[in-house]
């Protein structure tokens, strides 16, 4: 917690003084109206004071006031009789010892009063506190049902996420490219007059391969049950987890809100103390995990029924925006004392613990969150019932206004008549609002469309309500309305187009809009075109949904037009904003899930990779077509044969779609080969026992010259020495150069590449140089010094080489003296990264993935100006890495998090 | 922001809480909890440090708030709202005081603390990534009252510019790593210059493999970046300085600390044309043998003098630098009555007009008139308050002077009032260590950035 100070003393005295003489003064809270809110002439006031000293306050201890009326009168509550326009009104109180504390906020009083009551929202899909993982198309449904209106549809739903804003309209909708991270889902349904309703949920999008926490459920006793003092009590619940399974003994643990914990298991036996419980069984899963249930019961005495209690206000699932007036009710009845009412019903709220006593109570103190909000009534001995609802408050966001400016109210138009809708909204937190913030609706035609100025011609004859709905980014709305007269004139009336789909998208990913919505007054709707906004083909036909993809970037227009039976058309636009295609990492290898080193190339967009599994200690290769996984042992425990790996692999794809794998059997060691030839793996020893190997980094090749592979390791022949094995005509040639002066350790740090003969070897060394690049032409061995150090990746083009490390990419122009070439370090991180690989793209300018901390980045030159850009691809355990360039010219990576193998 | 009356110098006795005083005018109002710029919708609580027995009455002009004698939460509205105290000491007196506020408006989505929407989140840049701002920024307005912004980011440490044109930000990547361009950039400096017709001219350090001055300019869409410093006469460290000198048509001049024989020595580097920077090393220092010289803060011009402020280690500690390419004279701040040294490497210079020099420093205002005889040149001085911090930018506004500097984590804005008193506005809080004002050239309102939360605030 921070404290900021300013200080305006002129002296400083020494010491504290703290306190106030003659007590402290009351707590005073006004709790209805709330401050901003516009309220009847007429209009109940309710407050409360809590006096440290005295407790309660009430009566004539409590005066409220306003800035324009006056003094109002005393009381905890009163209904007081406002003059119109803007008031502040204060609620002082005074305990006993005169210390005074008040409270104030602001209202307007307006004389207008509606008949028309707000619409209801309700979300079917997804389930709040569901996870997606990125890149996920989420399906979102909900429905819209008003009192007048009936079911709403089309663009009187409007669906916005915390994370992102506006996400579009309709009943049903793909919610696509959702930014990582704890959304808010709000729905929210306006009716034909513009009153609106709204409903949320909560779900969370995560990387691919995060764990998912444990589902909790609690089975007996049920919510709100009442148990008997003194009886012991069995508490039972299941907890299953997307990894684990079903979860049980001590990863599960039951507590009582008032007796602590209680046991571990799936079920547990207690005696409970008296009064009312919130008992919890929360799950635990084997990475950490935890999810948890939780039921009210209330344990009573035996020989005295306790009472029941029926929750009434506000109905389950409701969501408010902080600082609106909620309303508490219940009622209570007990077989001994009848109905229960005042100081016997006490209302809690999980988030912010208790909130008022008596039915009904308003709070308006809500924080932002959702409350499990419980009515607990006791009876004269003592005995408690309860009742639980929830209610989501969602943060404070006020309102946006909305002005209609033309048509007035009262204007009279012949049927068929084109009319101008012009309108204007702010909103305190978004300022000016536009487009299709702005709704119009008629009481008769339901939507018109969006934006302002708009003009229709196809309002049915007789007198419409005219509302301007604005609706600000947290789905807050705001309604401003007209009455206009539309008269009879002959001849037919233009359909009423109305389009609803994604306001946002990827390109390359396709979208899906709907004309449904849309209506003829004295007609039916014969065809619907889409036009897409950029150059293709018209999509049209008598189906009213559709669906495209945009190929590039960009903000387009969308137009339905739709002709009614008699050949008259009308229509609409949706305006759609295509990012780039933003890939996502996937999971791919589920049923070896503990991974640690991956090799990966790509052929077209086929993606190769060899991996280490650990569970059973392999290497695997699999493709990967973006929807299907091969996958394949390349070696691995067998019954007299293979061997136990290690995370030391290499795979390289040759210009056949060969793919080549070469890898250390651990416990000799041994370094082996294998070449898939018509689905079989041919294996080979590549070292032997007189040159074995020793180094903790392997590499390979392939000599494009005949296709076959070149590979580097190290062995210990009385130091550390660098090898260099060939296979030529089926058979492993190996080659001991020195890159380094007189060593006692030499050993390659990585890959390594053949330019025209050449085999060019990254290596470290304990004397000169410290590190560099070994090129080695027949048994003539020159070296390039650099300063690198840990392990290397490197790719190669015509005369040039690129080694990436951890202090950066060195990119190297191969001189026919290699030891006269020259070279740049271009750093690609602030820091040193442990984890790093490069690969060239089409046209050889490099593609490098590096660590930075715990996340992992796709990092791209500009095509521009080759300043770097970055892509993070999220977190990503120790292991090995890599990167290719598939043949659309993308950076691709494998990787591990939680042990899983992600390809992206 | 608070509008706090009258003051003079605050003496921070803080054991525990301010003591209490007798005077309503002289009583500390604390804030709770919060940190950073005042936001429509937060609630916010307020306390006063009062004598026992003193019974307290407070009201707003808006927003909800619930009082509890010295102790008081307001729910703030956006806007001007005014927060009153009137209390009843246990001897019947009674006293009122208002303080003023200006509460910004809350952008919602994904930001906590906004200012602006764009600059307040987490700066997207380049095609993706988020990017944590530096420590650096800093700010001007041209003649037709667009603003401009350089910061600095240290995800991957880089080089900013941002224009607003009063309804939105136009971000630029001005300079950071790249393949075979570019470089680390130090996150904790920058400095901006942009002349009346919007010409936006950035000086700032590339730090590895060493560090190298680097200038930048905006010529239509095209940003072109020159080394300013030269493998001969290398940037050394710290503070540098950005000038244009009006009498060459604006030309920029980089004055920096660099490496010497001697030990380092202030080196004035002005660019004769483009991508060609004319070096001149002052390696014959006037103040006498010094081991080291040092750039102290900004530099303009005035009456012919490139003037910045030096520290030495000779006799002359603190010095105010006159250079031309003639000669170098200097005033001796050290020998002055107050004292003064420049201990910080962050004061700031801003024209009064004419000859008229304000420099801002943890000490307090000195108020220059440059002489043709550079040693002839006075100053007075002002304590500004016991000490400021290093975070702070000093302006004229025509008629007076404007300071914006950092109070313990406090931003504060203060002019003098009619009296020549300083006028104290209290903005927010801050956790970030630099900060720039600029204020606009038609109505002298002042603006700021500084950085908040990993974030870059423009308020």
């Amino acid at each position: 917690m921070r404290r900021a100070l300013f200080t305006l003393a002129l002296t400083a005295l020494a010491g504290c003084q703290c306190g106030t003489m003659g007590g402290q003064s009351p707590v005073v809270t006004i709790l209805s109206p709330r401050d901003g809110d516009t309220v009847s002439v007429q209009t109940l006031l309710s407050g409360s004071a809590t006096d440290p000293e005295d407790g309660l306050l009430s009566g004539n201890a409590l005066t409220w006031t306003s800035d324009r009326d006056g003094t109002l009168g005393q009381g905890a509550q009163l209904l007081a009789t406002l003059t119109e326009g803007p008031h502040r009104l204060t609620l002082t109180a005074l305990d006993s010892a005169g210390n005074p504390g008040s409270a104030q906020l602001s209202v307007t009083v307006s004389g207008g009063t509606t008949a028309n009551r707000a619409p209801t929202a309700t979300i079917t899909l997804p389930s709040t506190l569901s996870v997606f993982d990125e890149g996920t198309s989420i399906s979102l449904a909900g429905t819209g049902t008003d009192p007048e209106d009936g079911a709403l549809s089309g663009a009187a739903l409007t669906w916005t996420s915390s994370l992102g804003g506006v996400i579009g309209t309709g009943t049903s909708l793909a919610f696509n490219g959702a930014a990582l991270g704890h959304h808010r889902i709000l729905l929210t349904v306006t009716d034909s007059q513009g009153l609106s309703g709204i409903a949320s949920i909560e779900l969370d999008v995560v990387r691919p391969g995060t764990n998912r926490l444990p589902v909790v459920a609690i089975t007996a006793p049920a919510n709100n049950a009442s148990l008997t003092l003194g009886m012991m009590a069995t508490l039972t619940g299941t907890a299953t987890d997307t990894e684990d399974g079903v979860l049980s003994g001590a990863s599960l643990t039951w507590r009582s809100s008032r007796d602590g914990v209680l046991g571990t298991g799936v079920s547990v036996s207690a005696t409970l103390t008296q009064g009312v419980h919130v008992l919890s069984l929360t799950a635990v899963d084997s990475m950490g995990g935890t999810g948890t249930a939780s039921v009210t019961v209330s344990v009573n005495q035996a020989g005295n029924q306790p009472p029941t209690v029926t929750l009434t206000q506000p109905t389950a699932g409701q969501t408010v925006f902080q600082g609106t007036s909620v309303t508490l009710a219940a009622t209570a009845n007990d077989p001994e004392d009848g109905a229960l009412t005042g100081a016997s019903l006490a209302w809690t709220s999980s988030l912010d613990g208790p909130l008022a006593m008596g039915s009904p109570v308003s709070v308006t103190s809500l924080t932002a969150g959702t409350h499990v909000l419980t009515c607990i009534a006791t009876d004269s001995g003592g005995n408690t019932g309860s009742a639980t609802v929830s209610l989501t408050v969602l943060p404070m966001n006020a309102a946006p206004t909305a002005m209609i400016s033309m048509p007035s109210t009262g204007a009279s138009f012949a049927a068929g008549t084109a009319v101008s809708l012009v309108g204007s909204a702010t909103d305190p937190e978004d300022g000016a609002l536009t487009g299709a913030a702005l709704t119009w609706r008629s009481s008769l035609d339901g939507v018109l469309g969006t934006g302002t100025p708009l003009s229709t011609s196809s309002l049915r004859v007789g007198t419409h309500v005219m509302s301007l709905t604005a609706t600000d980014s947290g789905g807050r709305t705001g309604t401003a309305s007209v009455t206009i007269t539309i008269t009879m004139s002959m001849g037919n009336l233009p359909p009423i187009a109305r389009l609803t789909g994604p306001g946002t998208g990827m390109a390359t990913q396709m979208l899906a809009f709907s004309g449904a919505p849309s209506s003829d007054s004295d007609g039916t709707i014969a065809s619907y075109a889409f036009n897409w906004g950029d150059g293709s083909a018209v999509t049209s036909g008598a189906l009213p949904d559709a669906t495209h993809v945009w190929a590039t970037p960009g903000t387009y227009t969308v137009t339905l037009t739709v002709t009614d039976n008699l050949g008259a058309m009308s229509s609409t636009t949706l305006q759609v904003v295509i990012s780039v295609f933003v890939r996502t990492p996937s999971v791919v290898d589920q049923q070896e899930p503990y991974g640690l080193a991956c090799s990966l190339a790509a052929q077209g967009s086929l993606l190769h990779v060899a991996y280490f599994a650990t569970v059973h200690p392999g290497v695997y290769y699999s493709t990967w077509n973006g929807t299907t996984l091969t996958r394949e042992l390349v070696d691995g425990l067998g019954f007299n044969m293979g061997g136990r790996a290690d995370g030391r692999l290499a795979l390289v794809v040759d210009a056949t779609g060969t793919p080549h794998v070469l890898w250390v059997r651990a416990d000799r060691p041994e370094l082996w080969y294998a070449k898939r030839v018509s689905g079989v793996w041919q294996r080979e020893r590549v070292d032997t026992n007189l040159i074995k190997i020793t180094s903790s980094v392997i590499g390979m090749t392939i000599d494009a010259a005949n296709g076959e592979p070149v590979v580097t390791f190290s062995y210990n022949s009385g130091g550390e020495r660098t090898v260099i094995g060939r296979r030529t005509g089926g058979a492993w040639v190996l080659s001991t150069p020195r890159f380094s002066t007189a060593n006692s350790y030499e050993t390659p740090t990585g890959d390594l590449a053949v330019l025209g003969g050449t085999v060019y070897v990254p290596f470290v060394s304990s004397s000169t140089p410290a590190s560099g690049i070994g090129a080695l032409t027949g048994t003539t061995a020159v070296t390039l010094p650099l300063t690198f150090n840990g392990t290397t990746t490197m790719a190669s083009s015509a005369g040039r080489l690129f080694l990436m490390s951890s202090v950066g990419l060195h990119d190297i122009a191969v001189a026919p003296t290699f030891s006269a070439s020259t070279f740049r370090l271009s750093l690609v991180q602030a820091s040193n990264t442990n984890q790093q690989a490069v690969a060239l793209d089409g046209v050889g300018r490099p593609r490098v993935l590096t660590n930075r901390g715990s996340t992992l980045e796709s990092v791209t030159p500009r095509m521009a100006d080759d300043y770097w850009v970055y892509e993070d691809l999220g977190a990503t355990d120790t292991g090995t890495v890599d990167v290719a360039v598939d043949g659309a010219g993308d950076t691709r990576a494998c990787f591990f998090r939680a042990g899983r193998l992600l390809l992206y | 922001m608070r509008t706090l009356s009258l003051c003079a110098f605050a003496i921070a006795a803080l054991a525990c809480q301010p003591a209490p005083t007798a005077s309503l005018q002289d009583a500390a109002l604390t804030r709770d909890a919060l940190d950073g710029p005042y936001v429509a919708g937060v609630t916010e609580t307020f306390s006063l440090n009062i004598t026992p027995g003193t019974k307290v009455r407070w009201s707003a002009t808006s927003g909800q708030l619930s009082a509890q004698n010295e102790k008081v939460q307001w729910t703030l509205v956006e806007g001007l709202a005014t927060l009153t105290a009137s209390v009843t000491r246990p001897d019947g007196t009674t006293e009122s005081r208002d303080w003023s506020f200006s509460v910004e408006r809350e952008s919602r989505v994904g930001v906590t603390t906004a200012r602006d929407a764009l600059l307040a989140a987490p700066i997207s840049v380049l095609d993706g990534g988020v990017e944590t701002s530096g420590a650096a920024c800093d700010l001007a307005y041209d003649t037709a009252g667009a603003v401009h912004l350089a910061f600095t980011t240290s995800t991957h440490p880089s080089i900013f510019y941002g224009k607003w044109n009063g309804t939105s930000w136009s971000i630029d990547f001005v300079d950071g790593l790249g393949f075979n361009v570019g470089g680390r950039v130090d996150d904790t400096t920058v400095q901006m210059q942009v002349e009346g017709n919007g010409t936006v001219h950035i000086l700032y350090v590339r730090s590895t493999p060493t560090a190298q001055l680097w200038y930048a300019t905006k010529s239509g869409a095209t940003w072109t970046r020159e080394r300013v410093d030269s493998d001969l006469v290398r940037y050394s460290a710290g503070r540098y300085a950005l000038a244009l000198n009006p009498a060459q048509t604006n030309r920029p001049y980089a004055v920096y600390t660099s490496t010497a024989t001697a030990g380092q020595r202030i080196a004035v580097s002005q660019r004769s044309a483009v991508n060609t920077w004319t070096i001149a090393q002052l390696l014959t220092t006037p103040t006498g043998a010094n081991s080291y010289e040092q750039v102290r803060g900004d530099a303009i011009f005035a009456n012919g003098f490139l003037v910045f402020p030096v520290a030495g280690s000779a006799t002359v500690t603190s010095a105010l630098f006159g250079w031309t390419p003639a000669a170098t004279t200097y005033v001796n701040m050290t020998s002055s009555a107050t004292s003064v040294t420049f201990d910080t490497e962050d004061t700031d210079i801003a024209s009064a007009g004419g000859n008229r020099l304000l420099l801002r420093s943890t000490r307090g205002v000195y108020d220059f008139t440059i002489n043709t005889t550079f040693t002839a040149s006075t100053y007075t001085w002002s304590a500004s308050t016991i000490y400021g911090g290093p975070q702070g930018d000093v302006a004229w506004n025509g008629t007076r002077p404007v300071l914006m500097q950092n109070l313990n984590g406090s931003l504060e804005l203060a002019t003098p009032n009619v009296d020549g008193y300083w006028l104290w506005t209290a903005l927010g809080t801050t956790n970030g260590v630099t900060g720039a004002m600029a204020l606009h050239p038609t109505t002298g309102v002042a603006n700021i950035c500084y950085q908040s939360g990993g974030r870059i605030m423009f308020q």
